[in-house]
């Protein structure tokens, strides 16, 4: 009986104890702030600080995507998955792919500033279209030109960190499924910023995203495989466990991708080092934010200066800062004002208190002085329209950018003048009324007029049928932009009246306008859709000594400034409109007639000076002289007064 | 939004106090401007006299005229400076501001030369003095000619800090805060310096029509 009750009681305990355990972990990965809170909202073992400043080290197991241990003895070895590895225990994926980089499709995010689009960039299609997921003001979204996700990837893929439109089955467009099936989906790319590792190879990461290795690019591009493969020249069918499937395709070119994992990283737990940081260096920042002005000095590294807070000793981070949810701040006013603030330019360099405590100086930042600058400046034009972008000279100068000129990658066009031409600094009226420091492109494309509007053709009906029938030179993507004749626009244009395809009446935009027949006459009209659409240029940002206003006010307050009078090409496909260009007051919505008529003040603000000091010190004089004569005369009274009272 | 609000309410009162004067003293509102702009003509005309007159006359045709061209310069630079902060609240700009700063110089001139003019005869005498006198006793206020005097006195101070403010502000001495600290200077001064004008203004065609009236 006793061995029985024995038994009983070891039984009740082991579920007892089976429990707490279960309990504890729940407790160790699952850290809610609230019970009630959903499950993408549960905050997991490494989402949560406890305070201490100490780095935990990562060393961990692989899973694949299907959330299965990775074993480097294993037959088909698999990638490892992000989602899985880094997820699975200890971040919140769905949290964190939220994020500010991986949120491009959310279309409840509020995005009123204008950030750098995507060029779609095709000069034998005359083709320069800047795109957006966000919708910002002048840009065209992927649907709007029937981009695909895919296509979308394959083009601007090599700059994209993941998640969002390379994951989200929803999102991916049935045509292409069984394309999906081969390539995967591109997970968020955690290594990408936090993999401190030096082997970490972006270059790598994107060269696969071009031969469509999505489920392969992260780890690929790690120190810890050995990679080789191309999903893009797979048939649809293929199967990584079963190479039948890829007997059709000449391997001396294209072989089936596979992953070879390096041993010796693993221990004899199965699980590797990750050098995981959470303070991102500015090169990682760099692969994807780079620019570069095309001045004389654009392939010298060493004759460019860099920002000033980096040379500061700060790192893009300190400002740029995010918490689980990866929202990035900007240094904006945006949704995120009360958080961000801070972290702005007037944040840190102009005096503000919260209650008493000091907001400003943060990381040692000096407080600006800003002396002789008259306060009316700031409420005019951005910090960084003097601080930041290149020095104005005559005229806008292109300037290059990772994401549509592919720096960084393997055989980048290193020419100043390559495809598409995007014009810095301009200074531009923003929506909140400051003038501020901006890049700019014109677009160009093919597309129908629909409510008098040009409505952009899609992408494959341009690169099908109309790049044929232009017949433009395809070999460089550098130079002078191409243009056609108005002979050929019109041929061109006709020939597209006959495409039943196309609702509305074909146009072409470019420069500003739209081009349609009307009775075999090519009529030209502005259009909204055709303005040129410009972003903010936030660095590189220059000290104090090297700011716009540093020489004094001639430096935009005067005759010919560059501020005010300097060029911008009006960017056309066609060679009747090429030569055009506006200034930068036209930009700035300020009458540069005006403008100059105010300089010519300056001309005279020294006598001005000097004539407005002397009348106030004759004044001065005169009122004292006055004053100390009537002071004299008042005491001299009082003593007589006080001498005839005495008398009396 | 303060300084915009101030300057409405000063501007109303101080329209209120010119009709009240303007009512009591059986003056219309077109007395009221006629009288600047008659006279002005009439010294304009009288500057071609110059070399006719006596020396006594063309001192005096030359106050009036100096007197009546900064009142003109003071009104284009009120309206300059005070429409745009009246009407949008905002800082003064485009073509209003060339025209401020394109007269600021002239007037600053005027005004001085205006003082070095007018200082003798706005002293203050023995009979102003029996008036404070009177005023320090409760029996009494002071005339229209102290009340002018004294208006006279407290532009001439008045416009120190008014020009000064907004000349210092072209130094690179004063940051941000200064700046701001110098335009409030430059705003408020002005604004105190404009309510006295129409003072003077009201109070001189007053004194100017009980003068006529003497006669």
């Amino acid at each position: 009986m006793f061995k029985y009750i024995l038994i009983i009681v070891l039984f009740l305990s082991t579920i007892f104890f089976a429990q707490t355990d279960s309990l504890e972990k729940i407790d160790t990965l699952a850290i809610s702030d609230s019970l009630s809170e959903p499950t993408s909202f549960i905050k997991k073992v490494g989402d949560k600080s406890d305070g201490s400043r100490f780095h935990p080290v990562h060393l961990l197991k692989l899973y694949d995507e299907y959330g299965i241990t990775i074993d480097p003895n294993d037959q088909f070895q698999q990638p490892f998955s992000t989602r899985q590895t880094c997820a699975t225990e200890c971040h919140n994926y769905s949290i964190i792919s939220d994020g500010f980089h991986f949120n491009f499709n959310n279309s409840d995010i509020e995005n009123s500033r204008p950030s750098e689009p995507w060029i779609y960039t095709d000069p034998t299609t005359l083709s320069m279209i800047p795109i957006s997921y966000r919708k910002n003001n002048g840009t065209f979204t992927p649907d709007e030109i029937k981009l695909t996700n895919m296509k979308f990837l394959d083009r601007f893929g090599p700059y994209y960190p993941g998640g969002d439109i390379s994951e989200m089955d929803s999102l991916q467009n049935p045509k292409n499924y069984f394309r999906w099936e081969v390539s995967g989906n591109l997970e968020v790319n955690c290594l990408i910023c936090h993999d401190a590792d030096t082997y970490y190879d972006k270059a790598e990461y994107a060269g696969n995203i071009r031969k469509q290795n999505y489920k392969w690019a992260a780890a690929a591009s790690s120190s810890l495989t050995e990679f080789k493969g191309n999903a893009s020249k797979m048939p649809d069918n293929f199967d990584p466990y079963n190479l039948t499937t890829v007997q059709s395709v000449d391997q001396r070119s294209s072989v089936p991708p596979s992953t070879k994992y390096d041993k010796s990283k693993f221990n004899s737990a199965n699980k590797v080092f990750f050098d995981i940081n959470k303070n991102i260096s500015n090169e990682k920042c760099y692969y994807c934010h780079s620019s570069v002005v095309t001045d004389n000095n654009f392939n010298e590294l060493w004759k460019r200066d860099v920002d000033v807070h980096l040379k500061a000793g700060l790192n893009c981070v300190d400002c740029h800062r995010n918490g689980l949810d990866h929202n990035i701040t900007r240094g904006i006013d945006n949704h995120r004002e009360e958080e961000t603030s801070p972290f702005s330019c007037e944040g840190c360099h102009i005096t503000q208190t919260d209650d008493g405590e000091p907001i400003n100086g943060t990381l040692g930042a000096p407080i600006a002085n800003h002396a002789g600058i008259p306060p009316i400046h700031f409420e005019r034009i951005a910090c960084t329209t003097c601080h930041s972008g290149s020095w104005p000279n005559g005229e806008a100068r292109y300037v290059k950018s990772s994401r549509n000129h592919f720096l960084g990658m393997h055989g980048t066009n290193k020419a100043p003048n390559v495809f598409p031409h995007v014009q810095s600094s301009v200074f531009t009226e923003s929506e909140e009324s400051l003038i501020e420091t901006r890049n700019l492109v014109w677009p160009s494309f093919w597309g129908s007029i629909q409510n008098d509007e040009a409505i952009p053709l899609s992408i494959e009906f341009i690169e099908d049928t109309i790049r044929p029938l232009l017949g433009l030179d395809s070999l460089f993507n550098f130079g002078d932009w191409p243009t056609i004749s108005d002979s050929l626009l019109v041929g061109m244009l006709d020939t597209l009246q006959n495409f039943g395809s196309i609702q509305g009446r074909p146009a072409f935009v470019t420069n500003g306008n739209m081009f349609y027949l009307d009775n075999n006459e090519l009529i030209k009209s502005e259009t909204d859709r055709g303005k040129a659409y410009s972003w903010p240029v936030a660095h590189t940002i220059r000290p104090a000594v090297k700011a716009l206003g540093a020489n004094g006010c001639h430096d935009c307050h005067s005759v010919n400034s560059p501020f005010f009078n300097g060029k911008v090409i009006v960017v056309s496909s066609l060679n009747s409109e090429t030569g055009e260009t506006l200034s930068m007051s036209d930009f700035e919505n300020r009458s540069q007639l005006y403008q100059s008529a105010f300089s010519l003040t300056f001309f005279f603000r020294p006598w001005l000076k000097v004539l407005i000091i002397l009348s106030a010190v004759i004044i001065m004089v005169i009122v004292a002289g006055y004053a100390i004569r009537g002071f004299r005369e008042i005491s001299k009274l009082t003593l007589v007064s006080k001498h005839e009272k005495g008398e009396s | 939004m303060t300084f915009r609000i101030i300057t409405i309410v000063v501007y109303i009162l101080s329209s209120i106090w010119v009709f009240r004067l303007v009512k009591r003293n059986n003056l219309s509102i077109k007395d009221f401007s006629n009288y600047f702009w008659n006279s002005l003509k009439v010294s304009w005309k009288d500057m071609f006299k110059l070399k006719s007159m006596s020396l006594n006359d063309n001192l005096q045709t030359i106050r009036s005229f100096v007197l009546l061209i900064t009142l003109l310069e003071f009104k284009v630079m009120a309206i300059t400076g005070f429409l745009t902060i009246i009407f949008t609240g905002v800082h003064l700009t485009g073509l209003l501001l060339l025209i401020h700063v394109t007269v600021a110089p002239l007037i600053s001139i005027s005004f001085a030369v205006l003082v070095i003019l007018y200082a003798h005869t706005n002293r203050f005498d023995n009979s102003d003095l029996s008036y404070i006198k009177e005023i320090e006793a409760k029996r009494g206020t002071l005339n229209i000619s102290g009340q002018l005097k004294l208006i006279f006195w407290s532009i001439a101070v008045l416009s120190i800090p008014a020009m000064l403010s907004i000349i210092l502000g072209m130094f690179p001495l004063f940051g941000t805060e200064g700046q701001k600290n110098l335009l409030e200077v430059h705003r408020y001064s002005v604004l105190m310096i404009s309510v006295l004008v129409i003072f003077y203004i009201g109070l001189l065609s007053v004194n100017n029509k009980q003068i006529l009236n003497n006669k």
